[in-house]
């Protein structure tokens, strides 16, 4: 019973902090490479460091012991390249699909159905067989444990919490006074109300409570270590349809929660308007949503989210590799579509 | 002396790339605009631009009017 709570809750939190921060990994990644806008990217980074320092003390204190993403060779190399291929058609990622979809926007809940398909297609469906193949067969361990960074170099994990630390310290220094868009914006004067639930969140406010909503996963000890098992959830809902029952575990009730906040969010700052999208969007919306769900489940339950800030903090080797060709895929592809034209 | 208008049309672009093809389609025209011989009229269909895209514009020091000309379609004149 207490699951289902906590999960929903959970959901809520990070439905309600996506849409006031507009946060997007995909557009934080390609307003890196395009734009002067660093918001996104700082957030991420403020995200990473509450996480990485929460877990390890939490692990260290004996309360809630690390549970890093197993490192499967095959799974977390082909399921991140499906993913950052499905990122780029659909613009958006597993955050920003829910995020625009619960402001309004039709088109991406169409997306959000197409990671529904595609979690169910790899998870229990005709591709299951595949998913099977890439993963337990292609694990890879260091001393028969899963590999993490620290083992792999053999150091205490605290030592590589400081230095990790400091380079993102470091970076957000250097990425200081520019966060793009509020700097634009009139310094008039807002009660605490309007700026909490109006205005855009700043980086350190938005990464700080990505952060801390994962922690609360982490220390539940119900999610899968940290948030994720989103398209678990959708991938469920999907299956509803046939099977007629709707498993209400983490998974169903962290969508659900996100759906409210994110919903909430909106309205609470009149933002939220239902807008239909142009017919020739819609078959890149879903592939790029089908796409995503079929990579997320192949990289071991990895979406950026659950890679980026749930364990490659927790130093799982298997997230770092996803992530690496994860962006490495997306801006390949921004790459050829965009940047090559220039010279 | 009137300034040419060049027309650019992004309905069912989503973001980011509304922004990247904009950016894009302003460094491509970057002459005209400086000398104000030009001015960029982009019709988009995807709501973020409405935010995203005079704030970043802005930043370069381009003046950005934004109009919403129907439902959710917006026309934005980029010009210095």
């Amino acid at each position: 019973m207490e699951i289902v709570w906590i999960g929903l809750i959970v959901g809520f939190l990070l439905g309600f902090v996506i849409q006031r921060g507009f946060y997007c990994f995909y557009v934080a990644l390609s307003n890196l490479v395009f734009t002067k806008d660093y918001r996104l990217i700082k957030a991420t980074i403020w995200a990473f460091l509450v996480t990485m320092i929460g877990f390890h003390a939490l692990h260290s204190l004996g309360i809630q012991p690390m549970d890093p993403k197993t490192f499967f060779l095959g799974g977390s190399i082909v399921g991140a390249i499906i993913f950052g291929i499905g990122m780029v058609l659909s613009g958006s990622c597993i955050v920003g699909t829910p995020m625009r979809a619960w402001r309004g926007q039709v088109g991406y809940m169409i997306s959000l159905i197409g990671m529904g398909i595609g979690g169910w297609l790899t998870i229990w469906g005709p591709l299951k067989p595949i998913r099977l193949a890439l993963q337990k067969p292609t694990e890879v361990f260091i001393d028969g444990k899963i590999a993490t960074l620290d083992r792999l170099l053999g150091i205490n994990h605290w030592i590589l919490v400081i230095i990790v630390a400091a380079l993102l310290i470091w970076w957000l220094f250097k990425l200081k006074g520019k966060e793009g868009r509020e700097e634009l914006a009139e310094k008039e004067r807002v009660s605490l109300w309007n700026s909490f639930f109006k205005k855009l969140w700043s980086p350190a406010l938005l990464g700080i409570s990505l952060g801390i909503t994962e922690i609360v996963a982490f220390a539940s000890g119900k999610s899968p270590a940290g948030l994720g098992g989103f398209i678990k959830g959708y991938g469920q809902y999907f299956r509803s349809l046939f099977t007629g029952e709707l498993p209400l575990g983490w998974p169903v009730m962290e969508v659900t929660g996100i759906m409210i906040g994110a919903v909430l969010a909106a309205v609470l700052a009149g933002e939220f308007r239902i807008i239909w999208p142009s017919l020739k969007r819609i078959p890149r919306l879903f592939f790029g949503g089908l796409l995503i769900g079929m990579g997320a489940v192949l990289a071991v339950g990895g979406c950026n989210v659950a890679h980026l800030i749930s364990h490659v903090p927790q130093f799982s080797i298997g997230s770092i590799v996803s992530m690496f060709f994860m962006i490495g895929t997306a801006y390949l592809m921004l790459y050829c579509q965009f940047l090559r034209k220039k010279s | 002396m009137t300034a040419e208008i060049i027309k650019f049309n992004l309905e069912g672009e989503i973001c980011p790339y509304t922004l990247i093809r904009t950016i894009k389609k302003v460094e491509e025209l970057k002459e005209g605009l400086e000398t104000k011989e030009k001015i960029l009229e982009v019709i988009y269909d995807h709501p973020p631009v409405v935010d995203n895209i005079p704030a970043e514009f802005q930043k370069r020091s381009f003046q950005v009017e934004v109009r919403e000309i129907g439902t959710a379609k917006w026309r934005i004149i980029i010009k210095k």
